[in-house]
């Protein structure tokens, strides 16, 4: 059973973000998704939340403040370092892969083609999640 | 032999057909003047047909209302108008070309992911006829920079994805290296891309309608 938590989402793409919300929806999980458009608001949005979420999902490419960097900044910070982050991206590109591991990513998921394997890797991080909050 | 219907009054616009499409061997043009002149027509005979969006007998709203149940039947205006299936003028040849593709789209993902509802899906259609216009020109914004065609290229595989269309090019694209990179290349990638993206709006539209 997951936590109430919320997810936090980090996208600029709209398609993206759409495919998002509705596979969310249909592989049951209900938390709410807040959305930031890029590092910079996610940073802000983390600053200024109430309750931090209990999952990051990181899109690299993104404008102003990539993924990469605000991976940079959250693993500096404390509070914020335990979140888990999983990157989903199409990029194949190695360099983007071992550099998001080195800065301690708890998965990195590429974006399939089809779309029953992008409900399965959710599902994945469904289970992942669970997992890491109740590891017993 | 791909054939087309032209039908326009404007000496000038005739004059600038002419002139894009003369190297073109695969197509044949018929040519009316009126609306009037295309009654009798076969237009099924035709894989597609252009139609001026002000003809001298027909308004636009006329002419939509009249090729209302042709799905190949594309406006072309001069003027800003809203709506589906508008070329702006001049025509260019690419987009021709991009007219006259089978189908780009394999709308299965979207489908999937509705899950029959029809709103979300015409709602991600849209969307993805919105966004797919600025990733091409974000593409051409970028120059000969390697690193921002890349990111550009990147960008807009998300909108092929759900559109299930082929991106093999962006893919080339988007792995551009110091030695693989070649001006002409990036060029003719980017006109595949281009009428990608022109034949995938054209699909879209023809699925909305």
């Amino acid at each position: 059973m997951l936590s109430n938590k919320k997810i936090l989402l980090l996208e600029d793409d709209v398609v993206d973000i759409m495919t998002n919300q509705r596979a969310l929806k249909q592989v049951n999980i209900s938390n709410e998704l807040v959305v930031q458009e890029n590092g910079e608001q996610g940073l802000n949005y983390l600053n200024n939340c109430d309750d931090l979420p209990g999952i990051i999902l990181l899109d690299i490419n993104m404008p102003k403040m990539n993924g990469i960097e605000f991976l940079g900044h959250l693993k500096k910070n404390e509070a914020w370092s335990q979140i888990p982050v999983v990157v989903l991206t199409t990029s194949k590109d190695q360099n983007d892969k071992l550099e998001t591991f080195k800065l301690g990513i708890s998965g990195y998921m590429i974006k399939p083609v089809g779309y029953d394997d992008f409900k399965k890797m959710l599902t994945a991080i469904k289970d992942y999640w669970n997992l890491s909050e109740h590891p017993y | 032999m791909k054939q087309v219907l032209y039908i326009e009054d404007d000496e000038v616009d005739l004059l600038w057909w002419q002139r894009i499409t003369r190297t073109e061997q695969n197509i044949s043009t018929t040519f009316k003047e009126s609306l009037s002149d295309v009654a009798g027509v076969d237009l099924s005979a035709f894989d597609l047909i252009i139609c001026d969006a002000n003809l001298p007998d027909a308004d636009f709203k006329s002419l939509k209302d009249y090729f209302k149940n042709e799905t190949h039947v594309h406006f072309l205006s001069g003027a800003l108008i809203e709506g589906e299936r508008i070329i702006e003028k001049p025509i260019s040849l690419s987009h021709i070309l991009a007219l006259l593709e089978p189908e780009v789209i394999d709308l299965s993902y979207i489908k999937t992911l509705s899950e029959g509802d029809v709103v979300y899906e015409q709602e991600m259609i849209r969307t993805a006829l919105k966004v797919m216009p600025d990733r091409l020109k974000l593409l051409r914004e970028m120059g000969y920079d390697i690193t921002k065609i890349r990111t550009a290229a990147h960008k807009a595989k998300s909108s092929f994805r759900v559109c299930g269309m082929d991106s093999t090019a962006l893919e080339v694209l988007e792995d551009l290296g110091e030695g693989t990179f070649e001006r002409k290349k990036v060029d003719e990638l980017f006109d595949k891309i281009e009428r990608q993206i022109l034949s995938a709006l054209r699909d879209l539209e023809t699925y909305l309608s």
